[in-house]
Protein backbone atom coordinates (compact mmCIF):
# COMPACT_ATOMS: atom_id res chain seq x y z
CA UNK A 1 0.00 0.00 0.00
CA UNK A 2 1.16 3.49 -0.77
CA UNK A 3 -0.44 6.57 0.59
CA UNK A 4 0.65 10.02 -0.44
CA UNK A 5 -0.70 13.07 1.33
CA UNK A 6 -0.30 16.61 0.08
CA UNK A 7 3.12 16.06 -1.32
CA UNK A 8 4.80 19.31 -2.31
CA UNK A 9 8.21 19.93 -3.79
CA UNK A 10 9.58 23.37 -4.51
CA UNK A 11 12.89 24.02 -6.19
CA UNK A 12 13.54 27.58 -5.15
CA UNK A 13 10.41 29.29 -6.36
CA UNK A 14 9.65 26.60 -8.90
CA UNK A 15 6.80 24.35 -7.88
CA UNK A 16 7.66 20.94 -9.31
CA UNK A 17 5.01 19.11 -7.33
CA UNK A 18 2.16 21.06 -5.92
CA UNK A 19 0.13 19.06 -3.44
CA UNK A 20 -0.42 15.53 -4.67
CA UNK A 21 -2.51 13.01 -2.74
CA UNK A 22 -3.48 9.48 -3.60
CA UNK A 23 -3.73 6.01 -2.16
CA UNK A 24 -2.85 2.79 -3.91
CA UNK A 25 -3.89 -0.57 -2.51
CA UNK A 26 -2.09 -3.85 -2.70
CA UNK A 27 -2.72 -5.62 -5.99
CA UNK A 28 -3.22 -2.41 -7.89
CA UNK A 29 -1.16 -1.33 -10.87
CA UNK A 30 -1.41 2.39 -11.30
CA UNK A 31 -0.23 4.32 -14.31
CA UNK A 32 1.31 7.66 -13.67
CA UNK A 33 0.72 9.65 -16.79
CA UNK A 34 1.86 13.08 -17.76
CA UNK A 35 3.96 15.08 -20.17
CA UNK A 36 7.67 15.63 -19.64
CA UNK A 37 8.26 17.92 -16.73
CA UNK A 38 4.86 17.26 -15.19
CA UNK A 39 6.37 16.12 -11.90
CA UNK A 40 6.19 12.37 -12.35
CA UNK A 41 9.83 11.60 -11.60
CA UNK A 42 9.96 14.14 -8.80
CA UNK A 43 6.95 12.52 -7.14
CA UNK A 44 8.48 9.08 -7.50
CA UNK A 45 11.76 10.31 -6.13
CA UNK A 46 9.97 11.64 -3.07
CA UNK A 47 8.02 8.44 -2.49
CA UNK A 48 11.24 6.45 -2.61
CA UNK A 49 13.04 8.82 -0.27
CA UNK A 50 15.59 9.97 -2.83
CA UNK A 51 14.32 13.52 -2.61
CA UNK A 52 12.90 15.18 0.41
CA UNK A 53 9.47 16.73 0.22
CA UNK A 54 8.96 20.41 0.91
CA UNK A 55 5.84 19.33 2.76
CA UNK A 56 3.50 16.37 2.89
CA UNK A 57 4.09 12.70 3.61
CA UNK A 58 4.34 9.39 1.86
CA UNK A 59 3.50 6.12 3.58
CA UNK A 60 4.89 2.84 2.34
CA UNK A 61 2.83 0.13 3.98
CA UNK A 62 2.37 1.71 7.39
CA UNK A 63 5.75 3.35 7.50
CA UNK A 64 6.36 7.02 6.87
CA UNK A 65 9.28 7.49 4.50
CA UNK A 66 10.32 10.62 6.37
CA UNK A 67 10.05 9.20 9.87
CA UNK A 68 11.66 5.82 9.32
CA UNK A 69 13.30 5.93 5.90
CA UNK A 70 15.31 2.76 6.31
CA UNK A 71 12.33 0.61 7.24
CA UNK A 72 10.24 2.16 4.48
CA UNK A 73 12.92 1.70 1.85
CA UNK A 74 13.16 -1.99 2.68
CA UNK A 75 9.73 -2.45 1.12
CA UNK A 76 10.39 -0.48 -2.05
CA UNK A 77 11.82 -1.61 -5.34
CA UNK A 78 12.66 1.40 -7.45
CA UNK A 79 13.59 1.62 -11.09
CA UNK A 80 14.54 5.25 -11.73
CA UNK A 81 14.30 6.91 -15.11
CA UNK A 82 17.91 6.04 -15.77
CA UNK A 83 18.69 2.56 -14.42
CA UNK A 84 21.30 2.94 -11.66
CA UNK A 85 23.82 0.45 -13.01
CA UNK A 86 27.49 0.01 -12.24
CA UNK A 87 28.71 -0.70 -15.74
CA UNK A 88 32.03 -2.11 -14.59
CA UNK A 89 30.29 -5.08 -12.96
CA UNK A 90 28.77 -8.15 -14.52
CA UNK A 91 25.02 -8.58 -14.21
CA UNK A 92 25.48 -11.27 -11.59
CA UNK A 93 27.95 -9.24 -9.55
CA UNK A 94 25.68 -6.24 -9.73
CA UNK A 95 22.58 -8.06 -8.53
CA UNK A 96 24.57 -9.74 -5.78
CA UNK A 97 25.66 -6.29 -4.70
CA UNK A 98 22.06 -5.07 -4.68
CA UNK A 99 21.12 -8.16 -2.69
CA UNK A 100 23.75 -7.28 -0.09
CA UNK A 101 22.88 -3.60 -0.16
CA UNK A 102 19.23 -4.27 0.55
CA UNK A 103 20.14 -6.82 3.23
CA UNK A 104 17.82 -9.38 1.70
CA UNK A 105 17.04 -12.46 3.79
CA UNK A 106 15.80 -14.75 1.02
CA UNK A 107 18.03 -17.63 -0.17
CA UNK A 108 20.49 -15.80 -2.38
CA UNK A 109 21.03 -18.07 -5.32
CA UNK A 110 17.45 -19.23 -5.76
CA UNK A 111 16.10 -15.71 -5.42
CA UNK A 112 18.49 -14.16 -7.91
CA UNK A 113 18.09 -17.01 -10.40
CA UNK A 114 14.35 -16.53 -10.24
CA UNK A 115 14.75 -12.84 -11.05
CA UNK A 116 17.18 -13.57 -13.90
CA UNK A 117 14.58 -15.91 -15.34
CA UNK A 118 11.68 -13.53 -14.80
CA UNK A 119 13.15 -10.58 -16.68
CA UNK A 120 14.97 -12.75 -19.19
CA UNK A 121 18.60 -12.00 -18.45
CA UNK A 122 19.82 -15.48 -17.54
CA UNK A 123 21.93 -15.78 -20.68
CA UNK A 124 23.68 -12.43 -20.11
CA UNK A 125 24.20 -12.93 -16.37
CA UNK A 126 27.97 -13.14 -16.64
CA UNK A 127 28.46 -10.31 -19.09
CA UNK A 128 29.65 -6.90 -18.09
CA UNK A 129 26.80 -4.41 -17.92
CA UNK A 130 28.97 -2.05 -19.97
CA UNK A 131 28.58 -4.41 -22.93
CA UNK A 132 24.82 -4.77 -22.77
CA UNK A 133 22.37 -3.08 -25.11
CA UNK A 134 19.97 -0.47 -23.81
CA UNK A 135 17.12 -2.96 -23.66
CA UNK A 136 19.10 -5.39 -21.54
CA UNK A 137 20.31 -2.61 -19.28
CA UNK A 138 16.70 -1.65 -18.75
CA UNK A 139 15.92 -5.24 -17.81
CA UNK A 140 18.81 -5.35 -15.38
CA UNK A 141 17.43 -2.14 -13.91
CA UNK A 142 14.07 -3.82 -13.46
CA UNK A 143 15.77 -6.88 -11.97
CA UNK A 144 17.47 -4.62 -9.46
CA UNK A 145 14.09 -3.28 -8.35
CA UNK A 146 12.81 -6.83 -7.84
CA UNK A 147 15.65 -7.93 -5.57
CA UNK A 148 14.32 -8.60 -2.11
CA UNK A 149 10.79 -9.14 -3.38
CA UNK A 150 9.54 -5.72 -2.24
CA UNK A 151 5.85 -5.08 -1.65
CA UNK A 152 5.92 -1.80 -3.49
CA UNK A 153 7.35 -1.37 -6.96
CA UNK A 154 7.97 2.07 -8.38
CA UNK A 155 8.94 1.99 -12.01
CA UNK A 156 9.84 5.12 -13.91
CA UNK A 157 9.25 4.44 -17.58
CA UNK A 158 10.08 0.74 -17.36
CA UNK A 159 9.82 -0.12 -21.05
CA UNK A 160 11.94 2.68 -22.47
CA UNK A 161 14.54 1.39 -24.89
CA UNK A 162 13.01 -2.04 -25.33
CA UNK A 163 12.02 -3.49 -28.67
CA UNK A 164 8.34 -4.31 -29.29
CA UNK A 165 8.65 -7.95 -28.30
CA UNK A 166 10.56 -7.11 -25.16
CA UNK A 167 7.96 -4.47 -24.33
CA UNK A 168 5.22 -7.07 -24.39
CA UNK A 169 7.30 -9.45 -22.27
CA UNK A 170 8.12 -6.83 -19.68
CA UNK A 171 4.54 -5.62 -19.53
CA UNK A 172 3.46 -9.17 -18.80
CA UNK A 173 6.09 -9.44 -16.10
CA UNK A 174 4.82 -6.24 -14.50
CA UNK A 175 1.22 -7.37 -14.76
CA UNK A 176 2.05 -10.63 -13.01
CA UNK A 177 4.04 -8.87 -10.35
CA UNK A 178 1.20 -6.44 -9.79
CA UNK A 179 -1.18 -9.14 -8.62
CA UNK A 180 0.35 -9.32 -5.20
CA UNK A 181 2.10 -6.01 -4.96
CA UNK A 182 1.52 -2.34 -5.23
CA UNK A 183 2.88 -0.98 -8.47
CA UNK A 184 3.22 2.55 -9.75
CA UNK A 185 4.63 2.98 -13.20
CA UNK A 186 5.12 6.22 -14.98
CA UNK A 187 5.04 6.63 -18.68
CA UNK A 188 4.08 8.99 -21.37
CA UNK A 189 3.30 6.12 -23.69
CA UNK A 190 -0.47 5.96 -23.55
CA UNK A 191 -1.03 2.47 -24.94
CA UNK A 192 1.24 1.23 -22.19
CA UNK A 193 -1.14 2.47 -19.55
CA UNK A 194 -4.03 0.97 -21.42
CA UNK A 195 -2.21 -2.34 -21.63
CA UNK A 196 -1.07 -2.68 -18.02
CA UNK A 197 -2.91 -0.42 -15.64
CA UNK A 198 -6.36 -0.61 -14.17
CA UNK A 199 -6.08 2.83 -12.75
CA UNK A 200 -4.58 6.00 -14.13
CA UNK A 201 -3.34 9.11 -12.39
CA UNK A 202 -2.91 11.96 -14.80
CA UNK A 203 -0.50 14.57 -13.57
CA UNK A 204 0.38 17.90 -15.07
CA UNK A 205 2.22 20.91 -13.71
CA UNK A 206 2.64 19.17 -10.38
CA UNK A 207 -1.01 18.45 -9.68
CA UNK A 208 -3.25 15.47 -10.32
CA UNK A 209 -5.71 16.42 -13.01
CA UNK A 210 -7.49 13.08 -13.13
CA UNK A 211 -7.64 9.87 -11.13
CA UNK A 212 -9.69 6.89 -12.14
CA UNK A 213 -10.10 3.83 -14.28
CA UNK A 214 -9.06 4.36 -17.86
CA UNK A 215 -12.64 3.74 -18.99
CA UNK A 216 -14.21 6.06 -16.40
CA UNK A 217 -11.78 8.74 -17.33
CA UNK A 218 -12.96 8.53 -20.91
CA UNK A 219 -16.54 9.11 -19.86
CA UNK A 220 -15.56 11.96 -17.62
CA UNK A 221 -13.86 13.74 -20.44
CA UNK A 222 -16.55 14.05 -23.03
CA UNK A 223 -19.46 11.78 -22.21
CA UNK A 224 -19.93 11.30 -25.90
CA UNK A 225 -19.58 7.96 -27.51
CA UNK A 226 -17.89 7.20 -30.77
CA UNK A 227 -18.77 4.22 -32.90
CA UNK A 228 -16.98 2.99 -35.96
CA UNK A 229 -19.53 1.31 -38.21
CA UNK A 230 -19.35 -0.39 -41.58
CA UNK A 231 -22.65 -0.20 -43.40
CA UNK A 232 -23.68 -1.62 -46.79
CA UNK A 233 -25.11 0.65 -49.44
CA UNK A 234 -24.41 3.96 -51.04
CA UNK A 235 -23.04 6.83 -48.94
CA UNK A 236 -25.50 9.30 -50.46
CA UNK A 237 -28.53 7.34 -49.31
CA UNK A 238 -27.16 6.12 -45.97
CA UNK A 239 -25.61 9.29 -44.60
CA UNK A 240 -28.92 11.21 -44.38
CA UNK A 241 -30.50 8.25 -42.58
CA UNK A 242 -27.71 8.30 -40.04
CA UNK A 243 -27.93 12.04 -39.53
CA UNK A 244 -31.67 11.73 -38.92
CA UNK A 245 -31.21 9.48 -35.90
CA UNK A 246 -32.13 11.06 -32.57
CA UNK A 247 -29.11 11.93 -30.48
CA UNK A 248 -26.65 11.79 -33.36
CA UNK A 249 -24.13 14.53 -33.00
CA UNK A 250 -21.99 14.04 -36.05
CA UNK A 251 -21.35 11.60 -38.85
CA UNK A 252 -17.89 11.35 -40.31
CA UNK A 253 -17.48 9.41 -43.51
CA UNK A 254 -14.33 7.34 -43.39
CA UNK A 255 -14.63 5.99 -46.93
CA UNK A 256 -15.02 2.64 -48.63
CA UNK A 257 -12.90 -0.04 -47.02
CA UNK A 258 -14.82 -3.03 -48.29
CA UNK A 259 -16.54 -2.98 -51.69
CA UNK A 260 -20.24 -2.27 -51.51
CA UNK A 261 -20.04 -0.65 -48.10
CA UNK A 262 -18.78 2.43 -46.40
CA UNK A 263 -17.21 3.14 -42.99
CA UNK A 264 -18.54 5.89 -40.76
CA UNK A 265 -17.56 7.29 -37.45
CA UNK A 266 -20.63 8.24 -35.50
CA UNK A 267 -20.54 10.53 -32.51
CA UNK A 268 -23.53 10.57 -30.24
CA UNK A 269 -24.69 13.34 -27.94
CA UNK A 270 -23.71 12.96 -24.28
CA UNK A 271 -25.59 10.30 -22.38
CA UNK A 272 -27.41 8.77 -25.33
CA UNK A 273 -26.91 5.23 -26.57
CA UNK A 274 -27.62 5.28 -30.30
CA UNK A 275 -26.86 1.67 -31.07
CA UNK A 276 -30.43 0.42 -31.03
CA UNK A 277 -31.94 3.38 -32.95
CA UNK A 278 -29.09 2.97 -35.40
CA UNK A 279 -29.97 -0.66 -35.98
CA UNK A 280 -33.65 0.03 -36.49
CA UNK A 281 -33.09 3.01 -38.76
CA UNK A 282 -30.77 1.05 -40.99
CA UNK A 283 -33.09 -1.91 -41.07
CA UNK A 284 -35.84 0.41 -42.29
CA UNK A 285 -33.53 1.79 -44.95
CA UNK A 286 -32.67 -1.71 -46.06
CA UNK A 287 -29.00 -1.47 -45.17
CA UNK A 288 -27.00 -3.89 -43.06
CA UNK A 289 -24.36 -3.32 -40.40
CA UNK A 290 -21.30 -5.37 -41.28
CA UNK A 291 -19.18 -4.21 -38.41
CA UNK A 292 -19.61 -2.00 -35.38
CA UNK A 293 -17.04 -1.18 -32.78
CA UNK A 294 -16.73 1.26 -29.93
CA UNK A 295 -14.12 3.83 -30.80
CA UNK A 296 -14.33 5.18 -27.25
CA UNK A 297 -12.36 8.17 -26.27
CA UNK A 298 -8.75 7.21 -26.64
CA UNK A 299 -6.44 7.93 -23.79
CA UNK A 300 -4.71 10.40 -26.10
CA UNK A 301 -7.89 12.42 -26.32
CA UNK A 302 -8.41 12.20 -22.60
CA UNK A 303 -4.92 13.26 -21.93
CA UNK A 304 -4.87 16.24 -24.22
CA UNK A 305 -8.25 17.33 -22.98
CA UNK A 306 -7.48 16.95 -19.29
CA UNK A 307 -4.20 18.77 -19.42
CA UNK A 308 -5.75 21.51 -21.50
CA UNK A 309 -8.61 21.79 -18.99
CA UNK A 310 -6.20 22.15 -16.14
CA UNK A 311 -4.31 24.85 -18.00
CA UNK A 312 -7.38 26.92 -18.71
CA UNK A 313 -8.66 26.51 -15.18
CA UNK A 314 -5.39 27.81 -13.92
CA UNK A 315 -5.18 30.77 -16.30
CA UNK A 316 -8.75 31.72 -15.43
CA UNK A 317 -7.73 31.76 -11.80
CA UNK A 318 -5.06 34.28 -12.76
CA UNK A 319 -2.36 32.00 -11.43
CA UNK A 320 -0.93 30.95 -14.73
CA UNK A 321 2.75 30.49 -14.57
CA UNK A 322 4.80 31.77 -17.43
CA UNK A 323 6.43 28.50 -18.29
CA UNK A 324 6.11 24.86 -17.62
CA UNK A 325 8.66 23.85 -15.11
CA UNK A 326 11.43 21.62 -16.13
CA UNK A 327 11.50 18.64 -13.92
CA UNK A 328 14.66 18.25 -11.99
CA UNK A 329 16.51 15.01 -12.87
CA UNK B 1 28.11 -0.43 4.66
CA UNK B 2 29.61 -3.88 4.15
CA UNK B 3 28.05 -4.26 0.70
CA UNK B 4 29.34 -0.86 -0.35
CA UNK B 5 32.77 -1.56 1.04
CA UNK B 6 32.95 -4.84 -0.87
CA UNK B 7 31.78 -3.33 -4.15
CA UNK B 8 33.99 -0.29 -3.89
CA UNK B 9 37.08 -2.25 -2.94
CA UNK B 10 36.57 -4.68 -5.82
CA UNK B 11 35.94 -1.82 -8.22
CA UNK B 12 39.39 -0.36 -7.49
CA UNK B 13 40.76 -3.53 -9.00
CA UNK B 14 38.33 -3.74 -11.90
CA UNK B 15 39.96 -0.62 -13.27
CA UNK B 16 43.70 0.06 -13.25
CA UNK B 17 43.33 2.59 -10.40
CA UNK B 18 44.00 0.21 -7.54
CA UNK B 19 46.98 -1.39 -9.24
CA UNK B 20 48.42 1.95 -10.31
CA UNK B 21 48.12 3.34 -6.79
CA UNK B 22 49.80 0.36 -5.21
CA UNK B 23 52.48 0.24 -7.90
CA UNK B 24 53.40 3.92 -7.53
CA UNK B 25 53.55 3.69 -3.75
CA UNK B 26 55.72 0.62 -3.79
CA UNK B 27 57.99 1.96 -6.53
CA UNK B 28 58.56 5.23 -4.73
CA UNK B 29 59.11 3.53 -1.37
CA UNK B 30 61.66 1.12 -2.73
CA UNK B 31 63.23 3.82 -4.91
CA UNK B 32 63.78 6.15 -1.97
CA UNK B 33 64.83 3.22 0.14
CA UNK B 34 67.50 2.40 -2.40
CA UNK B 35 68.71 5.98 -2.77
CA UNK B 36 68.65 6.91 0.91
CA UNK B 37 69.17 3.73 2.86
CA UNK B 38 71.18 1.49 0.58
CA UNK B 39 73.38 4.09 -1.07
CA UNK B 40 73.50 6.23 2.05
CA UNK B 41 74.13 3.18 4.25
CA UNK B 42 71.69 4.10 6.98
CA UNK B 43 68.87 2.23 8.72
CA UNK B 44 67.00 5.46 9.49
CA UNK B 45 63.59 5.44 7.76
CA UNK B 46 62.55 9.00 8.59
CA UNK B 47 63.54 10.47 5.21
CA UNK B 48 61.71 7.68 3.50
CA UNK B 49 58.48 8.52 5.29
CA UNK B 50 58.87 12.22 4.60
CA UNK B 51 58.75 11.43 0.89
CA UNK B 52 56.10 8.78 1.37
CA UNK B 53 53.62 11.13 2.98
CA UNK B 54 53.97 13.77 0.30
CA UNK B 55 53.65 11.13 -2.37
CA UNK B 56 50.54 9.66 -0.84
CA UNK B 57 48.95 13.08 -0.64
CA UNK B 58 49.62 13.52 -4.33
CA UNK B 59 48.14 10.23 -5.46
CA UNK B 60 45.19 9.99 -3.10
CA UNK B 61 42.99 11.92 -5.57
CA UNK B 62 43.36 8.88 -7.85
CA UNK B 63 41.35 6.93 -5.32
CA UNK B 64 38.88 9.59 -4.28
CA UNK B 65 38.05 11.58 -7.36
CA UNK B 66 35.53 9.05 -8.62
CA UNK B 67 34.19 7.85 -5.33
CA UNK B 68 31.10 10.01 -5.11
CA UNK B 69 31.07 12.23 -8.17
CA UNK B 70 30.74 9.15 -10.32
CA UNK B 71 27.65 8.10 -8.40
CA UNK B 72 26.06 11.44 -9.22
CA UNK B 73 27.23 11.28 -12.78
CA UNK B 74 25.93 7.77 -13.46
CA UNK B 75 22.87 8.33 -11.27
CA UNK B 76 23.77 5.29 -9.23
CA UNK B 77 23.34 7.42 -6.13
CA UNK B 78 19.64 6.79 -6.70
CA UNK B 79 20.21 3.13 -5.95
CA UNK B 80 22.27 3.81 -2.84
CA UNK B 81 20.06 6.52 -1.42
CA UNK B 82 16.85 4.56 -1.93
CA UNK B 83 18.33 1.41 -0.38
CA UNK B 84 17.75 0.64 3.29
CA UNK B 85 21.16 1.94 4.37
CA UNK B 86 22.19 5.07 6.19
CA UNK B 87 23.99 7.82 4.34
CA UNK B 88 26.88 7.65 6.76
CA UNK B 89 27.09 3.91 6.10
CA UNK B 90 27.51 4.64 2.40
CA UNK B 91 30.28 7.15 3.05
CA UNK B 92 32.09 4.91 5.52
CA UNK B 93 31.91 1.95 3.15
CA UNK B 94 33.63 3.97 0.48
CA UNK B 95 36.15 5.44 2.90
CA UNK B 96 37.23 2.09 4.28
CA UNK B 97 37.47 0.60 0.80
CA UNK B 98 39.91 3.31 -0.25
CA UNK B 99 41.74 3.07 3.06
CA UNK B 100 42.17 -0.65 2.49
CA UNK B 101 43.88 0.04 -0.82
CA UNK B 102 46.30 2.32 1.00
CA UNK B 103 46.82 -0.28 3.70
CA UNK B 104 47.58 -2.83 0.99
CA UNK B 105 50.17 -0.60 -0.62
CA UNK B 106 51.78 0.11 2.74
CA UNK B 107 51.83 -3.62 3.42
CA UNK B 108 53.68 -4.01 0.14
CA UNK B 109 56.53 -1.93 1.54
CA UNK B 110 57.02 -4.01 4.68
CA UNK B 111 59.96 -5.74 3.09
CA UNK B 112 61.95 -2.56 3.72
CA UNK B 113 61.95 -2.75 7.53
CA UNK B 114 62.60 -6.48 7.28
CA UNK B 115 65.68 -5.83 5.18
CA UNK B 116 66.79 -3.03 7.47
CA UNK B 117 66.31 -5.18 10.54
CA UNK B 118 68.52 -7.85 9.04
CA UNK B 119 71.24 -5.30 8.34
CA UNK B 120 71.23 -3.92 11.87
CA UNK B 121 70.78 -0.56 13.50
CA UNK B 122 67.06 -0.78 12.86
CA UNK B 123 64.64 0.82 15.31
CA UNK B 124 61.42 -1.08 15.73
CA UNK B 125 59.06 1.31 17.53
CA UNK B 126 59.83 4.46 15.50
CA UNK B 127 59.10 2.41 12.35
CA UNK B 128 55.77 1.27 13.74
CA UNK B 129 55.07 4.91 14.60
CA UNK B 130 55.92 5.98 11.09
CA UNK B 131 53.68 3.39 9.48
CA UNK B 132 50.85 4.31 11.81
CA UNK B 133 51.33 7.99 11.18
CA UNK B 134 51.32 7.49 7.42
CA UNK B 135 48.14 5.50 7.75
CA UNK B 136 46.39 8.18 9.82
CA UNK B 137 47.71 10.89 7.56
CA UNK B 138 46.27 9.02 4.56
CA UNK B 139 42.94 8.60 6.30
CA UNK B 140 42.66 12.36 6.82
CA UNK B 141 43.53 13.14 3.22
CA UNK B 142 41.19 10.45 1.98
CA UNK B 143 38.32 11.94 3.92
CA UNK B 144 39.04 15.37 2.47
CA UNK B 145 39.23 13.85 -1.01
CA UNK B 146 35.93 12.05 -0.56
CA UNK B 147 34.34 15.23 0.66
CA UNK B 148 35.55 17.10 -2.42
CA UNK B 149 34.26 14.27 -4.58
CA UNK B 150 30.83 14.78 -3.05
CA UNK B 151 30.78 18.39 -4.17
CA UNK B 152 30.70 17.81 -7.90
CA UNK B 153 29.39 15.52 -10.60
CA UNK B 154 32.63 15.76 -12.52
CA UNK B 155 35.43 13.45 -11.47
CA UNK B 156 37.85 15.72 -13.31
CA UNK B 157 36.95 18.75 -11.22
CA UNK B 158 36.93 16.60 -8.12
CA UNK B 159 40.43 15.31 -8.87
CA UNK B 160 41.92 18.69 -9.73
CA UNK B 161 40.33 20.34 -6.73
CA UNK B 162 41.70 17.69 -4.41
CA UNK B 163 45.17 18.17 -5.83
CA UNK B 164 44.87 21.91 -5.41
CA UNK B 165 43.82 21.51 -1.78
CA UNK B 166 46.54 18.99 -0.94
CA UNK B 167 49.26 21.04 -2.61
CA UNK B 168 47.85 24.18 -1.00
CA UNK B 169 48.20 22.51 2.39
CA UNK B 170 51.78 21.64 1.57
CA UNK B 171 52.47 25.27 0.66
CA UNK B 172 50.95 26.41 3.94
CA UNK B 173 53.13 23.91 5.69
CA UNK B 174 56.31 25.17 4.04
CA UNK B 175 55.33 28.77 4.78
CA UNK B 176 54.94 28.00 8.45
CA UNK B 177 58.46 26.68 8.41
CA UNK B 178 59.86 29.71 6.57
CA UNK B 179 58.09 32.71 8.10
CA UNK B 180 57.95 33.05 11.80
CA UNK B 181 55.33 35.79 11.95
CA UNK B 182 52.73 35.43 14.70
CA UNK B 183 50.03 35.06 12.06
CA UNK B 184 51.58 32.13 10.23
CA UNK B 185 52.38 30.44 13.48
CA UNK B 186 48.88 30.85 14.83
CA UNK B 187 46.97 29.76 11.73
CA UNK B 188 49.60 27.68 10.04
CA UNK B 189 50.43 25.41 12.96
CA UNK B 190 46.91 24.19 12.94
CA UNK B 191 46.93 23.69 9.21
CA UNK B 192 50.31 22.00 9.22
CA UNK B 193 49.11 18.71 7.86
CA UNK B 194 52.50 17.56 6.70
CA UNK B 195 54.91 18.71 9.36
CA UNK B 196 52.66 17.54 12.16
CA UNK B 197 54.30 14.18 11.94
CA UNK B 198 57.82 15.49 12.18
CA UNK B 199 57.78 14.44 15.80
CA UNK B 200 56.77 10.91 15.02
CA UNK B 201 59.34 10.73 12.29
CA UNK B 202 61.97 11.70 14.77
CA UNK B 203 60.72 9.07 17.16
CA UNK B 204 58.54 11.14 19.48
CA UNK B 205 55.19 9.48 19.71
CA UNK B 206 52.55 12.11 20.37
CA UNK B 207 49.01 10.91 20.80
CA UNK B 208 47.45 14.29 20.03
CA UNK B 209 48.94 14.24 16.53
CA UNK B 210 47.13 11.03 15.76
CA UNK B 211 43.99 12.44 17.27
CA UNK B 212 44.31 15.45 14.97
CA UNK B 213 44.27 13.29 11.84
CA UNK B 214 41.52 11.07 13.13
CA UNK B 215 39.39 14.13 13.87
CA UNK B 216 40.01 15.59 10.43
CA UNK B 217 38.92 12.30 8.90
CA UNK B 218 35.82 12.13 11.08
CA UNK B 219 34.83 15.72 10.36
CA UNK B 220 35.13 15.37 6.60
CA UNK B 221 33.36 12.03 6.50
CA UNK B 222 30.54 13.59 8.45
CA UNK B 223 30.48 16.58 6.09
CA UNK B 224 30.37 14.22 3.14
CA UNK B 225 27.32 12.48 4.55
CA UNK B 226 25.73 15.91 5.03
CA UNK B 227 26.45 16.73 1.39
CA UNK B 228 24.73 13.55 0.26
CA UNK B 229 21.85 14.31 2.56
CA UNK B 230 21.69 17.87 1.32
CA UNK B 231 21.29 16.68 -2.23
CA UNK B 232 17.88 15.39 -1.23
CA UNK B 233 16.88 18.91 -0.32
CA UNK B 234 18.10 20.44 -3.57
Amino acid sequence: MIEVRDLVKHYGNKHAVNGISFRIEKGEIVGFLGPNGAGKSTTMNMITGYLSATSGTALIGDVDILEDPIAAKRNIGYLPEQPPLYVDMSVREYLNFVYDLKKVQLPRKAHLDEIFELVGITHVADRLIRNLSKGYRQRVGLAQALVGDPEVLILDEPTVGLDPIQIIEIRNVIKNLGRERTVILSTHILPEVQAICERVLVINNGIIVADGRAAELGARVDGVRRLNVRITGDVKSIAPVLRAIDGMKSVDILGEKESGSCDYQLTSAPGIDIRQPLFHALEKAGAAILEMRDAGASLEDIFVKLTAEAETAKSKGGRMRSKKKEEKD
Amino acid sequence: MKAIFKREFASFFRSPVGYVFIAITILVFYGVFYLVNITGETADMSTLFLFAQMLIALIIPLLTMNLISNEYNKKTDQLLLTAPVSVLGIVLGKFFAALSVIALSLAGTLLIPVVLASIGGFQFWPTVGNYLSTFFFSAAFLAIGIFISSLTESNFISGILSWAVFIGLLVVDLMVGSYDTPFTIATGKWLAFYSRFDNVRLGIFNFSDFLFYASIAAIFLFLTSRMLEKKRYA
